[in-house]
């Protein structure tokens, strides 16, 4: 290759760029502190529960998201979730494990499992994938129903422990005696979640994933294996929903198969969809904005269905891109003139 | 095993099959000529089941005046939902799905604050047993089965024989050829929403005197027939046909043998190994 | 030195043959022409090579490894890499991400250092952002670099398709119509360019193209096939003279002239 001097400005704004990445890593730190103090000045039990359950509803959702973005109709959330909290209340259970260890291996189960879901059925379109990933939902929340032992059968586990004690020797206890203890450990949980998948988007990983939604055929003439992309998106995000999974069971202390039907998933599709799924940021939206109106009907689950699946039909048809892009609607309508400009620019292929 | 019993179980599984094949048809035209994955079939199989309910129970309608008005009813509101909110959007595929999601549980949940919780019976039509070879076949099942049939050939014969079936047929290949042909692709998809809509009303209709009604019945039966449809192949008529009555004979061998919770288990298994193992289904082609 | 070698290779389409029985040598360094009239297989020709399509019957060899019926990223990433006749690229990106796409293959970035985005990665990913400029500067599109690849005019876009495939560093371009839809000045450009690939990086190229005098410019071996099946080979000047080629030509309803 020729050695031709870069552009020193557009190398400066490159490394700007890669500056301001690393940067981001101040930003999540800021948002643990910030959403750190809300139990400072929240004491109510229940608005703490209200936000530990979106925190995990938050991973979830965004993972989820994260399988649609790779191009797959994603189907089965609600058996991977259902998957990392059975195996964790299991092994802690049954085998005896601290939690500690029991949540990152319910994690890894639950990857292992979409690998081997994964390998065979991501290569089709996405519908056969949407079936395959429902009926092995279906299929597991059968297993757990109809086996009693282990699983419990229909009524599921009972007296879940709660997560062992931490002791940092001469300075805390967090014993998980108190609801701001579920607080740290679920935000945690979803920092983490989050930044993972902010770099999954940022890094290069997220540059192949979008090459191979702009164009699958030239990406494999360049050298690139779908599958095992696709694979390992499946694979990390459905870990990672997994471990909330977990965390959702020693938090409640109690699971049954109903906890994991394909309403789950339903209500993730609609959280990302009316959020907006272009973007990350999108889907937080969603999942906060439809958890609090749905709390208005908190106990009556019909009216919240109602609630949320009218709110995506209207979202589909007058706001494709979601709540997410409602400022950016906004503000655009001023300045179609200059987009028409930029047209003129456009080339036509044929 | 004695012969009349293994006639017996046969018998029960075309009974059982000929319901699943007519819930799963509908879902496979939808899909095969617009490439649409109808979720919201389910909500108007239920829609059918409870315009059974509302017009024989309530209005006290004779049954076979109310199952062409709800046919014709259920249908003209899939042909409502086709040109109000699927059309603005036909480009877009995966908004489609979503958006078919989204009214499936709309309907549902709407079902549950209109038509309640408590199930819903509708009286039989006919009581009484059919004979033959031994087996035994309640009248109302047998009903399923003759309409059933008549429905696969009534559409095979619209699809094969007219000219607006030649024009599905032709749009499912290449829209815009279908077009020259002289058949507008707005009707093409209305008369796909309608009778999609309306096979599901039939299957709905007819069961109704069978199952116990409640709103949730629709989402339980779009993931039977989505079952049935992907193991017989997206899209594929015949494999539809062909899979309804696998999976019915397995669960009536299953029932008969091993218990109902048992049988349902290991038709989900079934399906999904065979599913991971020719992801095309028995007569799909792939797609990649 | 030969390094592709196709064996009496078909591919069938429902009993048609697109290719019969093709033969077909590629040397080492070498820029060679791939001509016919439409429908001679020449795209059939390519897609079988790069995995795309699975012959029906015989081998293709790379540098003397069989490589029929391997996946088409496991042939580029043995170093074949191609472009296509119509303009393939990734729209919505600018046109330095597309070029860093198709780094790809000399990447090597992992999952973990990704996510940790630790400082031997980010030296990566500045070696990578900085052969990406080399490239872009190569085929003379720095000044276009943000624009995202949808906007770019025609023959800019079709310079940046060559450009993504010259990143994921092929062995062995196969290039498919590179110069169609562009004009005469673009054309000269492309040739030079071309060239240039060859020359600098010993780069092998096959190209398949419609425009004869670019063709017969820029090619020092040509191969004709016709119906799938080769019918002249030899030096351009050679090929002009060919008494066959120009019936098949003549013979079929062809814009090449």
């Amino acid at each position: 290759m020729t050695r031709v001097r870069p552009d020193p400005d557009r190398q400066g704004k490159f490394l700007g760029e890669m500056k301001a990445q690393q940067k981001s890593r101040l930003y999540f730190l800021g948002l643990f502190v910030l959403l750190g103090l809300v139990p400072l000045v929240l004491r109510s039990e229940y608005y703490l529960h209200v936000l530990i359950a979106m925190f995990y509803h938050v991973i979830y959702a965004t993972t989820y998201r994260f399988i649609l973005r790779t191009g797959q109709f994603h189907f089965g959330a609600h058996a991977f979730v259902g998957i990392g909290a059975y195996a964790s209340v299991l092994l802690v259970m049954r085998a005896g494990w601290s939690f500690w260890l029991a949540m990152p291996a319910a994690g890894l189960i639950a990857a292992f499992f979409a690998v081997l879901i994964g390998y065979p059925t991501l290569r089709l379109k996405g519908i056969y994938f949407a079936i395959i990933t429902w009926g092995f939902g279906d299929t597991l929340r059968f297993i757990y129903m109809r086996f009693k032992e282990p699983f419990g059968g229909p009524l599921g586990i009972f007296a879940i422990p709660g997560p062992n004690p931490i002791t940092i020797p001469g300075l805390i206890t967090i014993d998980f005696s108190q609801k701001t203890h579920f607080y740290f450990l679920a935000l945690a949980l979803m920092i983490v979640t989050l930044y993972i998948l902010h770099r999954m988007e940022q890094s290069r990983f997220g540059l192949i994933f979008g090459a191979i939604r702009e164009g699958d055929r030239l990406a494999r003439a360049v050298g690139i294996n779908i599958m095992n992309y696709k694979v390992l998106a499946f694979a990390v995000c459905s870990g990672l929903g997994a471990m909330a999974g977990s965390f959702y069971a020693h938090y409640t202390y109690y699971i049954s198969p109903l906890d994991f039907s394909v309403l789950l998933t339903i209500y993730l599709a609609i959280y990302t969809v009316v959020g907006g799924q272009e973007r990350y940021a999108g889907v937080i939206v969603g999942t906060v904005v439809l958890m609090l109106a749905g709390e208005v009907f908190a106990g009556y689950s019909h009216y919240q269905l109602l609630m949320y699946s009218g709110f995506l039909i209207v979202i589909l048809l007058f706001l494709p891109g979601g709540l997410i892009s409602l400022p950016g609607l906004l503000t655009r309508v001023g300045s179609r003139a200059e987009e028409k400009e930029g047209e003129k620019f456009r080339n036509d292929p044929a | 095993m004695e012969i009349t019993e293994l006639i017996q179980i046969t018998v029960n599984a075309i009974s059982i099959g000929a319901i699943y094949a007519l819930l799963a048809l509908g879902l496979t035209l939808l899909f095969g000529i617009m490439d649409i994955l109808f979720f919201a079939h389910g909500a108007m199989y239920m829609l059918g089941a409870y315009a059974a309910y509302y017009l024989c129970t309530k209005l006290g309608l004779n049954y076979f005046v109310a199952l062409p008005i709800g046919v014709i009813l259920i249908g003209l509101i899939g042909v409502v939902m086709e040109k109000g909110l699927f059309r603005p959007i036909r480009n877009d595929h995966v908004a489609i799905i979503f958006l078919a999601i989204g009214l499936n549980w709309f309907l549902e949940s709407t079902g549950f604050v209109v038509f309640g919780l408590r199930p819903k019976p509708v009286a039989s039509v006919f009581t009484g047993q059919a004979h033959f070879f031994g087996a035994t076949i309640s009248w109302e099942r047998a009903v399923v089965v003759l309409i059933g049939l008549l429905a696969v050939l009534a559409l095979y014969f619209f699809l094969m024989k007219t000219r607006w079936g030649l024009g599905m047929r032709a749009f499912a290949e290449d829209p815009l050829t279908a077009e020259l042909q002289g058949i507008s692709n707005d009707t093409v998809c209305s008369l796909g929403f309608l009778i999609g809509c309306g096979l599901a009303a039939l299957a709905g209709l007819l069961v109704a005197p069978i199952f116990i009604l409640t709103p949730t019945m629709g989402s339980h039966a779009v993931l039977i027939s989505l079952l049935v449809i992907g193991l017989g192949g997206l899209g594929s008529i015949p494999g539809a046909l062909i899979s309804a009555f696998i999976i019915g004979i397995i669960e009536s061998f299953g029932t008969s043998y091993l218990g109902a919770d048992i049988t349902w288990g290991m038709i989900f298994i079934f399906v999904i190994i065979f599913l991971i193992i020719r992801p095309t289904g028995i007569m799909g082609v792939v797609r990649e | 030195m030969t390094q592709l070698e196709l064996q009496k290779v078909s591919k069938f389409f429902g009993g048609l043959a697109a290719i019969s029985r093709l033969d077909l040598q590629v040397q080492q360094g070498e820029i060679i022409g791939l001509i016919g009239p439409n429908g001679a297989g020449k795209t059939t020709t390519f897609n079988v090579i790069t995995g795309e399509l699975r012959p029906n019957e015989g081998e293709v060899i790379f540098e003397g490894q069989d490589i029929t019926g391997l996946r088409p990223h496991q042939v580029a990433t043995l170093g074949i890499v191609r472009t296509y006749q119509l303009v393939t690229l990734f729209p919505g990106y600018t046109a330095l991400k597309n070029v860093l796409v198709g780094l790809h293959l000399g990447a090597r970035i992992g999952f973990a250092e990704a996510i940790l985005n630790s400082r031997s990665h980010q030296r990566k990913e500045l070696h990578l952002y900085r052969q990406a400029q080399e490239i872009l500067n190569f085929f003379n599109l720095q000044a276009v670099a943000d624009e995202p690849a949808e906007n770019l005019p025609h023959g800019l876009q079709r310079k940046l398709g060559v450009a993504i495939a010259l990143a994921a560093r092929p062995k062995m371009l196969l290039l498919d119509e590179p110069l169609t839809g562009m004009n005469p000045n673009e054309v000269l450009e492309m040739i030079a360019t071309i060239r240039r690939i060859r020359d600098r990086n010993g780069i092998t190229v096959v190209v398949v193209e419609h425009n004869m005098r670019a063709v017969m410019a820029l090619c020092e071996r040509i191969v004709v096939i016709n119906f799938g099946v080769r019918i002249a080979e030899g030096a351009p000047q050679d090929i002009q003279a060919n008494k066959q080629v120009v019936e098949a030509y003549l013979g079929s309803d062809s814009h090449a002239a």
